[in-house]
């Protein structure tokens, strides 16, 4: 970090230096690259510890004799730089009627005021010294700090300055001293010591915030996505638009059997064999029929059995083709059909968090579909309900599973059973049930070590809950066929942490609280999580084992 | 300079803030020159027999009260008491006045706040629950082309 103080280097009369300026001979820039280092005595700062002393090293370097030297380089001037002779015949056109009797050097910085107003200690070598003001940044003066330049001997000038600032012992800033040094830097031979205690206390802050008006950044990272403040800005609305219920659903208004190209008869079985009869019988007119269709059995869809009642459209005469057959079956009112498995509220079985996720698994058998994985988090405390959608046309249904009447999962199957009436079906029926059954077997037993737990705080219950449980897949897919021979009805299956919890263990221990409270206003075993003590009339380390007592755990 | 002693024996824990004390005597006592108000030594002109049931002193001249960590007797009828305040007891009006987040209490608290303290068996409960309705109709559909 540096520091830059810009100003002009003007010969001014020192009757009247700001009506006067005899010469502007140029401006110049100090730099300055300020350190902070302790003390490791007093002897500058007497009045105060050495252990409380830290000063700000600030070392500036500015070669005014050359800006003199380049700007009074006149016909009168007869001597040139020289790095042995530095600038003494310079100092000797000075004083020689060049400027009048009286004129001195003095620095003016931008914002004009004079950074050297002091009288000149003389004429040989130019010497220019008084009082540096350091300002706040709306102009206000903060304190002075005595500052005196030279031109003398062969590398010369502002050669730097101390600032140093009292501290206590809580690190609180008392005071700023203004210590300047000047000396040659040819020698390092330091000659004048001004120690000056500034009137700026308690506000070095602001002494500093000034002089970083100055500063000069070198971060190559500067303005490349620097952090910023944030976060705090939430609502704390946790309501949501939740979705509504199987209760909310409506079937499709249109259905296979309102386009006249498809019936759906819901026969009994008397009214099958019936038709079967016809079919076989000498009754059906074979070679009328064959002048529409090449096969009578491409008027038969399919046959199945569903595991739903079909909605009653009345009875009507089985018709094949334009043949009627004098058979009448009921015809199903729609091809949607719901199934309303009811609710089951599932409580929460040990009250704390034992009962969410990862340490509590909850499965969901449904029917046709098999066993499905739910959420702890969201299925304890809640009332689950299971409702089906039910298309008898395709035997595709659609379990819904509503939590405090929100949908929330919905898993897709297939219930119904197909009856093979052609040596086609019968084909398709094994395959499917092979299909079936390969599934289930392949991922009977998925293996493994439970990995499901979050780490961090809840590793070290999580050992106990689940270390070396294997993840076991209760079913396959259970549809069609052999969904006909399952359980008829849905279930849940919680896995709950058995508790093991010595007796009175809350006096021993107690249990989380993390809530802010009046210690008088608590009773029993007590630990405190932060705190700051005050008004205690007691000693330091008093303090300090009371501290530690709250925090390791006492009885109110 | 001397000041009263109050002997007594505590049955409490050491870290109750409100003590249960049972005083065994009262005496006149004194500081042990280069001692501090924390870890103090008592010197009481008493009975060894007396008093080395004592486990607790109050000074009230002080304002606290010191576990006894140790008794010596240094000659006839004169005992030392090697204490160490009882900072929860001596200040427990003004701690009371504190506030702070409690980690654990007793009886405010919220286990659904994870810790890890809760231990587990290694066969945990196996709950089901089922649904009341379910698939009990069976019946043909036959779908047929044409209406």
């Amino acid at each position: 970090m540096s520091i830059f103080y810009q100003f002009k280097v003007e010969i001014v009369d020192s009757n009247a230096p700001n009506a006067n300026v005899l010469a502007e001979l140029g401006q110049g820039l100090i730099s300055a690259i300020p350190t902070v280092r302790k003390a490791t005595s007093n002897t500058s700062s007497p009045n105060n510890p050495a252990a409380n002393w830290i000063e700000t090293y600030i070392e500036s370097y500015l070669d005014i004799a050359t800006i003199v030297y380049q700007n009074i380089l006149d016909a009168n001037a007869d001597s040139v730089f020289n790095s042995y002779g530095g600038y003494s015949p310079l100092a000797y056109r000075f004083d020689s009627n060049v400027f009048p009797a009286g004129s001195y050097l003095r620095l003016k910085n931008e914002s004009g005021y004079y950074m050297v107003n002091g009288s000149p200690f003389g004429t040989q070598p130019i010497v220019a010294g008084g009082n540096f003001n350091a300002y706040r940044p709306d102009g206000t003066l903060i304190g002075s700090v005595a500052i005196y330049y030279s031109i003398s001997g062969s590398n010369a000038n502002i050669t730097g300055s101390f600032l140093s600032v009292d501290i206590d012992a809580n690190n609180q800033v008392m005071a700023v001293n203004n210590r300047i040094n000047i000396y040659s830097t040819s020698s390092a031979t330091q000659y004048n010591i001004y120690t000056i205690t500034s009137s700026v206390n308690n506000n070095t802050v602001e002494f500093l915030s000034h002089l970083k008006e100055y500063v000069s950044s070198f971060d190559p990272y500067d303005g490349a996505g620097d952090s910023e403040e944030g976060g705090g800005d939430g609502t704390f609305d946790y309501s949501g638009s939740p979705p509504g219920g199987f209760d909310d659903f409506s079937f499709p208004t249109i259905s296979a059997v309102d386009t006249g190209f498809v019936t759906l008869y819901n026969p009994t079985p008397a009214e099958l064999k019936q038709l079967s009869n016809y079919l076989w019988s000498s009754s059906f007119d074979l070679d009328t029929f064959k002048k529409i269709f090449n096969d009578p059995m491409e008027l038969f869809l399919g046959l199945s059995i569903v595991p739903v009642a079909v909605p009653d459209g009345g009875r009507k005469e089985v018709g094949v083709g334009l043949i009627g057959t004098e058979i009448y079956m009921t015809v199903a009112a729609s091809q949607w059909v719901s199934v309303v498995c009811g609710s089951v509220s599932v409580p929460k079985l040990s009250g704390s968090y034992l009962d969410y996720d990862p340490y509590t698994s909850v499965e969901i058998y449904l029917p046709y579909i098999g066993v499905r994985t739910l959420k702890a988090d969201e299925v304890i405390g809640k009332t689950l309900s299971v409702s089906y959608a039910v298309d008898i046309l395709s035997g595709a249904c659609v379990a819904w599973i509503d939590i405090d009447d929100h949908v929330t999962y919905s898993y897709m199957g297939q219930c119904a059973t197909s009856i093979p009436i052609v040596s086609g079906d019968w084909t398709n029926l094994i395959n499917g049930i092979l299909s079936v059954v390969g599934s289930a077997v392949g991922g009977a037993v998925k293996g493994g070590v439970g990995g499901a737990i979050a780490g961090g705080v809840a590793a070290a219950a999580s050992v106990a809950v689940s270390d070396g449980k294997i993840s076991i897949e209760r079913s396959g897919s259970i549809s069609s066929a052999g969904g006909l021979l399952a359980h008829p009805k849905p279930f849940l299956i919680l896995s709950s942490p058995r508790l093991c919890k010595p007796a009175r263990q809350n006096e021993f221990e107690g249990y989380p609280a993390y809530v802010t409270r009046t210690i008088g206003d608590l009773s029993g075993y007590t630990e405190i999580e932060v705190m700051h003590l005050q008004g205690i009339g007691a000693t330091e380390a008093e303090l300090t084992e009371i501290k530690g007592l709250l925090l390791g755990g006492v009885i109110l | 300079m001397s000041f009263n002693v109050v002997l007594g024996v505590n049955t409490s824990p050491k870290n109750q803030m409100t003590k249960d004390v049972t005083t065994v005597a009262t005496y006149s006592g004194t500081l042990k020159s280069e001692t501090s108000i924390i870890d103090p030594v008592f010197l009481i002109e008493c009975n060894l027999a007396d008093v080395k049931n004592a486990n607790y002193i109050t000074v009230a001249q002080f304002g606290r009260s010191y576990f006894i960590n140790n008794i010596r007797s240094l000659r006839q009828n004169l005992v030392a008491f090697d204490c160490h305040v009882d900072v929860l007891s001596s200040f427990a009006d003004a701690i009371k006045e504190n506030s702070g987040i409690v980690k654990r209490n007793e009886q405010a608290h919220n286990t659904l706040l994870n810790d890890g303290f809760f231990k587990v068996y290694q066969n945990p409960h196996i709950v089901m629950y089922e649904f009341p309705q379910g698939f009990t109709e069976h019946e043909f559909v036959l779908a047929m082309a044409g209406s």
